[in-house]
């Protein structure tokens, strides 16, 4: 484990998903902190607002793409431009499971992406591995 | 315009004949003229010729009788030379006179005249000769040598009025000859001149004309490519139009089916906590409650057991076919949004394939599949997948009742559309049939016909007749009810090369 505790930063406008989101992470057993916000403008606050000090804090970031002000993909861009932030995971949650946008999405840099499966039994699961998941895998230290 | 241009070329015609004509004139009046000038100099000459003649012999008389009258008085045969050569010279000069002027009664009045003064000469000089003096004196006195002499000289004097008379008409004649060929010259060198000038102003004004209608011709050209260019550029505005018309559709149905999913996945998420929630509320209650002997209400018990998951039964089932529908609409606009790629398809093997992949399922149901050999085709090859899949899997899902089924796929040639070959493709079936009100509705998206006995939601003749459309094809449906359906294809044999069609 990382000396510095991981923080989840949950990026989704859909207050319902974040709910389910955070319940099935947490059902998985993990209990790192989870900050949860719900627009793109409150998102680049909180990960570059906030001092160059705070951007060394090992974080992993959830992100969903339909955001009401913005596209998921400009934060992605955004973070994988900064020198410091683009070391930091980035896991793709989202309902969109278009070929291109998939493309698109890894081409920016994104680590994983997930396609949230309707089916609530699919969605959960989906979840729970990503608990999973994320419980065994090591987020970088920054420099 | 019209009388002009019908009107000059016949003018343009006859002028050109009438200068031809005018030519051939001048030349002829020429010809003509010249001969009679070269007549009437050539009696001018013989005239000419008389005349000195006529003086010739006038002057060899009077030497004659100048010499007569020498001789008479002197007596010396010196004097008589003049009137020997006149003797001589005279008949040579008559004979002169007489070949110039054949016939003439003047001429003969003078070769009398002349013969008698001669004849007077003659014998006075020999009576002389003869040494008779008196009698040639007596003989000039009679005046009859003064006689015949007078005669002589108004003889050759009318003879030579006649003939001046003569010279001058000829002279007249071929004069007035030369001036009449001037003048014909003339006029029709005038005439040549005003028709040459006419001809070259109708020629002109003919390529005046002519220069005008091609002007007129080429404007109405530029008019016509103007608007042809403008009926082009409105088609392919409207081409435009209804490319992003299209495009806005697709990507309307693909946001709002996409938008629809996150709130029904917060409903289904939700209502599977509420079904985990229930499940372990009942399981406390006839786990801990019941064994201690705690009463739970009935109207509890029914509610917890009965109406909370009956309620959530139907919210599930409801929330799933709502997510196979925004699934469907997705599909269908994804499906709307793949690039086409066609390629050399053998429909034989593509269709036996497809036919392979439903045996098991046809043999079940009891049902014989056959297929007769069709033509290959140029097309997107999932596409032509999906359009026969759909139909023969229909044709499997909707056989009649208690009689085994045939489904039979035959195919060949159709008739030309536009420009596009176009092939048919036909699947028969002896299954329920479709019933004539339902023969369009089958292929309206998450319409059904008939009783719903079999599972689906309307999806797979709206999904073909939208992929038949953007292949160019169309979709038939032929039915009796109770006996069978046929479903005909129709595909271009190559694709359609259209700007509307594409993504």
């Amino acid at each position: 484990m990382n000396a510095v505790p991981v923080t989840i930063l949950l990026i989704e406008d859909d207050p319902g998903h974040a709910r389910l989101i955070e319940k099935n992470v947490r059902r998985a057993g993990v209990a790192n902190d989870i900050t949860h916000v719900a627009d793109g403008t409150t998102a680049l606050a909180h990960l570059f607002e906030r001092g160059e000090r705070a951007k060394q804090d090992p974080m992993l970031v959830l992100l969903d793409l339909n955001l009401p002000d913005m596209s998921g993909t400009e934060i992605l861009s955004r973070i994988k431009a900064d020198p410091v932030l683009r070391r930091t995971p980035v896991i793709v949650l989202t309902t969109t499971d278009d070929r291109l946008e998939i493309q698109r999405c890894y081409d920016l840099g994104c680590n994983v992406y997930i396609t949230k499966p309707v089916e609530y039994e699919g969605f959960a699961a989906a979840i729970r591995q990503l608990g999973l998941f994320l419980t065994v895998m090591q987020v970088p230290e920054p420099a | 315009m019209l009388t002009f241009s019908l009107l000059r070329p016949q003018l343009v015609r006859l002028a050109v004949a009438a200068g031809a004509l005018v030519l051939l004139g001048i030349v002829a009046a020429s010809v003509v003229i010249a001969a009679r000038t070269e007549a009437n100099v050539a009696e001018a000459e013989q005239s000419q010729v008389a005349r000195f003649t006529t003086s010739d012999l006038l002057d060899a008389l009077i030497s004659a009788e100048s010499s007569q009258r020498g001789y008479l008085l002197t007596g010396k045969p010196a004097y008589l030379a003049p009137y020997t050569s006149a003797v001589t010279r005279v008949p040579l000069l008559l004979g002169r006179l007489e070949s110039v002027q054949p016939g003439d009664p003047a001429v003969a009045a003078w070769r009398t005249a002349i013969e008698h003064k001669m004849a007077e000469l003659a014998q006075t000089v020999k009576l002389q000769q003869q040494g008779q003096i008196a009698a040639a004196l007596a003989l000039v006195d009679t005046d009859r040598g003064q006689r015949d002499m007078m005669q002589a000289r108004a003889a050759a004097r009318r003879l030579m009025d006649s003939q001046r008379a003569a010279l001058t008409r000829d002279l007249l004649g071929s004069r007035f000859g030369t001036r009449l060929l001037v003048g014909v010259d003339i006029a029709g060198l005038v005439m040549l001149v005003l028709l040459t000038l006419f001809v070259g102003r109708s020629l002109q004004q003919s390529v005046r004309a002519l220069g005008r209608s091609r002007q007129a011709l080429q404007e109405a050209n530029q008019a016509l490519q103007a608007g042809r260019d403008q009926l082009e550029m409105a088609v392919a505005e409207r081409t435009a139009d209804l490319t992003n018309a299209n495009e806005e559709i697709k990507r309307f149905a693909y946001i709002v089916s996409h938008d629809l999913r996150a709130p029904l996945l917060n409903i289904i998420g939700f209502t599977g906590e509420l079904q985990t929630a229930t499940n372990r509320l009942n399981r406390f209650v006839s786990e801990h409650l019941e064994p201690a002997g705690i009463v739970v209400p009935e109207d509890v018990r029914v509610a917890s057991h009965e109406d909370l998951p009956e309620a959530i039964r139907f919210i599930q089932t409801s929330t799933t076919k709502m997510d196979r529908l925004i699934t469907a609409i997705l599909k269908l606009s994804r499906e709307g949004r793949r690039v086409l790629a066609p390629e050399q398809l053998d429909m034989t093997a593509l269709l036996g394939g497809i036919l392979d992949s439903v045996r098991h399922q046809a043999d079940e149901a009891g049902a014989v599949l056959t297929l007769h050999p069709v033509p290959p085709l140029v097309c997107d090859r999932l596409a032509v997948e999906q359009i026969f899949s759909n139909l023969i899997e229909n044709a499997l899902k909707y056989l009649a009742p208690g009689r085994p089924g045939v489904i039979t796929l035959e195919g060949g040639a159709a008739a030309t559309v536009g420009r596009a070959r176009m092939l048919r493709y036909a699947v028969h079936d002896n299954g329920r049939g479709v019933a004539a009100r339902d023969r369009e509705r089958i292929f309206e998206l998450f319409r059904r016909a008939g009783p719903q006995d079999r599972p689906g939601e309307g999806i797979g003749l709206a999904h073909v007749r939208a992929l038949l459309r953007r292949l160019g094809g169309t979709i038939d449906c032929e039915s009796t009810p109770g006996e069978g359906s046929n479903f005909i294809v129709h595909l271009p044999a190559e694709p359609v090369q259209s700007g509307a069609s594409g993504k």
